[in-house]
């Protein structure tokens, strides 16, 4: 499975040395959409008793077995396709902001002044000034 | 009238105590007997003689004149006194009496002068007594006819005998022996004395005379008041009287009544005021100054001096104003030309209209808001919310252009009335000076002056100075700047002030608050968000709305109502933009770097959208919990709305919980790639285009190499936890490996129950070995059924401990009363995965 995700995350272009970055980020993506899941059809009392068995888990081994519980509890016997999907999911959303920041600035390349001024607005945003600090 | 209850036979404690009468004939025969003494000592043949400081003979009326008695007047009285107190059982001080007899003549006059003195000193800084005035006098003129006769004690007259005439006449009493309130036993003496007759010379024992009321007050029939009363008053030898027969009138009665209250008033006032301060100097200070600042203000203090502060004419006015007679001038009612009263008309009928849809709105926006906060709107309801207060603002604003057109016609009206009156002189501005122009050989002709500009309203035309002349080649005339005549315009500073109001009604009333208008941009950027998921925003869209997030930003920040990201969110949010703009520089022209950044920011807004909705895959499967707040809304009710509302919230709030926690667990495990976290559960030779497969087909972990039933594997849908689930960890987990889901097991023909911690005694079975096939007989078979199922839902290590043996065997054994082995297995299996 995570080659063909590798896979797939080359082909949007991700370079060869961001790639497994990349994945650990999808893949932590991917936990925050089965907890997401997971919350809308667990009650409040169960989502306690999930919550207590992450907490006390032994180990990264023990903790892996109960999200796996929980993807088969969420999602049931798909939870395999349904988490591959996700994965896939997130790499055509990565690929569709890459080709909408591409015609953005093509846009403000060739004169478009409302792409410029949206370029403008997004320089002013206190995100891209914590992303430039970090230059 | 009861004479025992006469005040005279009172022992008054002077504490304001109601006197302890005292009833004995022999005291009455007493007391007679000791005013008969007193009689005599004033007015008997041996009576005594005043003498002055010199002890020469003196009048009763010089100041320094005092009762002068010889020894053995004095041994008579001090005998009567003597018996009197016997009588009334008070122990007489007779030490003091035979030290007194034992005393030299030397020795009492120096007692008596350390008396004196003593008593000197106490009435330190008492005004000497002067003699009643005439009102005094008039005042005590008792009715006898006679005035200024002797006056008549009555001390020996019966209760049954009242007086009907007067008895006691004041006015005899002058100089320094007018009436001193003074107890002339000394046990009743008191030195608060009350004026009930506004006159200072007429007073009385505050006491003393409340007591008499109370003791010895008598109706006569005539209405007047008789009482008996211990006052000081003394003879015209200076001889105190004993008790003194009084006869008021009602309205006296009525004088000494109200004085008597206002006397308890002023009690009850000190006692209340008690351990209180008085006004400090800079507090007495500041009620003068106060008073000095009132005056001011009244023009009481400037009366001669107004012009200091204000012209001449303005401080006439003034005061004719203070005095209430200024007089307003009127001005003359002038006809309404009928083209403004119908306008007029037609703007009172727009306001009218305004008005109406304005209550409409307001009547709507309170429908909305009752009962329940802002806060918990939903997006609906916002949206709504939103696009009433917009229609009132609205609304609000063209009330207030019309009023302004309003006040503009009037205002505008009443100009060209005060110009009409020359009441109003129009302000010219200067004109500018004309440059002097050198003289030109050749005139040239002068084009003509362009004639002013008609200002209607201004009566007196505004005078143009002469053109100067020549301008070198003006080839186009060029008209002289004639300064637009200055026509008071109160109508946009009006609607300035107008809105200023109404902004600030608006607070007042709670309508614009920060938390209100945070919420009313939140919901103008979820309605952006959902139009973002719906169809995509333009770049202007875009710009609004990182505008209004910025907006909220600041207004949050006020009300402290930041919503704060998480670190762990931040973070994945930063490395995914980071990546995308790295991904878009390639192939494409970028000024700098941070270009791609902003651009990826830009089509993500500001990257709050990343990993949202994203699920044109996984829309079959996963549920609407992030998705949801962008579903349409359209033809839900409110309470849905609110439903929806209420549980995306929730959701997103178990959700982060959740990550954060998973989030510490694996930060502290070094080198742990997440990534490998879903390698279990998809099986390493998943591939991607599988994803059209049906979940059957797709091998699932813990999936039984011969799996039976598979339709009776736990669904989805049912609630995995939905039983109280011991939390407890087996406690030999941490020794036991993993097994993984895609790594089939089976508890084969037999097992030992000891193999998974289970205690086979205390679950009541027969023995350790349990069989799973026909060689157990029928309940071997079920057995089998039983188990194999269970090995095809958990993972052994979830049956590991004996908390798993007591789910398993509870199951099981429901298995034997009947319920079908598969099924009892499934729902053993669900407890043991919520375990």
């Amino acid at each position: 499975m995570k080659e063909d995700i590798i896979q797939k995350i080359k082909e949007v272009g991700v370079p060869e040395s961001e790639v497994e970055n990349f994945y650990e980020l999808l893949s932590e993506q991917v936990l925050d959409l089965l907890f997401e899941d997971l919350t809308e059809k667990s009650s409040d009392q169960e989502l306690e008793v999930i919550e207590a068995r992450i907490k006390e888990a032994k180990s990264v081994e023990h903790f892996e077995s109960i999200i796996k519980e929980l993807a088969f509890t969420a999602y049931g016997d798909e939870a395999t396709t349904e988490i591959m999907n996700m994965y896939l999911d997130l790499i055509d959303a990565f690929q569709k902001n890459v080709a909408d920041a591409k015609a953005l600035i093509e846009r403000a390349n060739s004169g478009d002044a409302d792409a410029k001024a949206l370029l403008d607005k997004a320089m002013e945003t206190e995100e891209f000034k914590n992303l430039s600090s970090q230059e | 009238m009861d004479s025992t209850n006469g005040f005279e036979n009172s022992v008054n404690d002077n504490q304001g105590n109601i006197p302890t009468p005292i009833s004995s004939p022999s005291i009455e025969e007493m007391n007679n007997s000791r005013e008969q003494t007193i009689q005599d000592l004033t007015h008997g043949p041996d009576r005594g003689s005043f003498r002055d400081s010199d002890m020469k003979f003196t009048s009763k009326d010089k100041p320094d004149a005092r009762l002068h008695i010889t020894d053995t007047q004095w041994d008579k009285l001090h005998n009567e006194m003597i018996e009197d107190l016997s009588k009334r059982e008070i122990p007489a001080n007779n030490s003091q009496t035979s030290n007194t007899a034992n005393l030299s003549t030397q020795e009492i006059d120096q007692n008596h002068q350390e008396a004196i003195d003593r008593n000197n000193q106490l009435n330190e800084g008492f005004k000497p007594l002067q003699g009643l005035s005439q009102t005094g006098q008039d005042f005590f003129k008792w009715e006898d006819g006679q005035g200024t006769s002797t006056p008549k004690i009555a001390s020996t007259e019966k209760e049954d005998s009242v007086p009907q005439k007067p008895l006691v006449d004041f006015s005899k009493f002058t100089g320094t022996q007018q009436p001193i309130v003074e107890d002339i036993i000394g046990q009743n003496f008191s030195r608060r004395m009350i004026y009930p007759f506004g006159n200072p010379e007429i007073r009385f024992g505050y006491t003393e005379l409340r007591n008499a009321i109370d003791s010895t007050r008598f109706n006569l029939e005539n209405g007047d008041v008789y009482i008996k009363y211990y006052s000081g008053q003394k003879d015209a030898e200076g001889n105190p009287i004993s008790k003194t027969p009084i006869i008021f009138n009602q309205q006296q009665f009525e004088a000494i009544q109200k004085a008597i209250n206002h006397q308890d008033a002023l009690d009850s006032n000190t006692k209340a005021n008690e351990g209180y301060r008085g006004l400090t100097t800079q507090g007495a200070q500041g009620l003068s100054d106060m008073e000095l600042i009132a005056d001011d203000l009244l023009g009481k203090n400037f009366k001669n001096s107004l012009s200091e502060l204000m012209d001449e004419e303005t401080a006439k006015r003034y005061i004719a104003f203070l005095a209430g007679d200024e007089v307003t001038p009127v001005l003359e009612p002038t006809p309404i030309p009928t083209e403004i009263e119908t306008r007029l008309a037609e703007i009172d009928i727009t306001l009218q209209k305004m008005n109406t849809r304005l209550e409409e709105i307001e009547e709507n926006i309170r429908k909305i808001l009752e009962g329940q906060e802002i806060s918990n709107f939903s997006q609906e309801q916002l949206l709504e919310y939103i696009r009433l207060l917009e229609a009132k603002d609205s609304v609000r604003i063209q009330i207030n252009e019309t009023n302004a057109e309003s006040i503009k016609v009037v205002v505008s009206t009443a100009i060209s009335y005060l110009l009409d009156k020359n009441l109003l002189t129009v302000p010219v501005p200067p004109v500018p000076t004309p440059i002097p122009v050198p003289p030109v050989p050749t005139p040239i002709p002068v084009p003509p002056v362009p004639t002013p500009i008609p200002v209607p309203p201004v009566p007196t035309p505004i005078p143009v100075p002469p053109v100067p002349t020549p301008i070198p080649v003006p080839p186009v005339p060029t008209p002289i700047p004639v300064p637009p005549v200055p026509i008071p315009t109160p109508v946009t500073v009006e609607t300035d002030r107008i809105r200023a109001l109404e902004d600030q009604l608006r607070e007042l009333r709670g309508e614009n608050t920060p938390e209100q208008r945070s919420a009313e941009l939140g919901g103008q950027l979820l309605a952006l968000e959902t139009q973002l998921a719906a169809n995509g925003l333009t770049d202007a869209e875009k710009i609004q709305y990182f505008d209004l997030m910025n907006q909220k930003k600041e207004i949050d920040k006020l009300i402290n109502q930041v919503q704060q990201e998480t670190e762990r969110k931040r973070k994945n949010k930063e490395k995914w933009v980071k990546l995308a703009a790295g991904v878009v520089g390639v192939g494409v022209a970028l000024a700098t770097p941070a270009i791609g950044v902003a651009a990826v920011l830009g089509v993500t807004l500001g990257g709050r959208i990343i990993g949202k909705g994203a699920q044109s895959l996984s829309t079959k499967l996963r549920t609407k919990s992030e998705s949801i707040k962008y579903d349409t809304r359209k033809g839900k009710t409110i309470e849905q709305l609110n439903e929806m509302d209420k549980k995306q919230k929730r959701n997103q709030w178990w959700a982060n919980r959740l990550g954060e926690v998973s989030s510490v667990l694996i930060g502290g495990s070094t080198g742990y790639a997440l990534g490998t976290l879903f390698e279990g559960i998809v099986g390493k030779d998943f591939h991607i285009g599988m994803n059209n497969h049906s979940a059957s087909e797709i091998p699932t972990a813990g999936e039984n190499s011969n799996p039976s039933n598979p339709e009776q594997a736990p669904k989805a849908e049912q609630p995995p936890l939905e039983q109280p689930i011991p939390q407890q960890q087996p406690q030999n987990f941490e020794t036991i490996t993993p097994q993984s889901a895609s790594e089939s097991w089976s508890f084969g023909d037999t097992f030992k129950a000891s193999d998974f911690g289970w205690n086979s005694n205390q679950m009541g079975w027969l023995g350790d070995k349990v069989y799973l096939t026909d060689y157990g007989g029928n309940n071997g078979i079920l057995q089998g059924n039983f188990f194999t199922e269970l090995s095809r839902l958990v993972t052994k290590e979830q049956l590991m401990g004996q908390e798993s043996g007591n789910i398993v065997n509870q199951f099981l054994r429901a298995a034997y009363r009947g319920m079908n082995p598969t099924e009892a297995a499934g729902k053993a299996a669900e407890l043991l995965l919520g375990k």
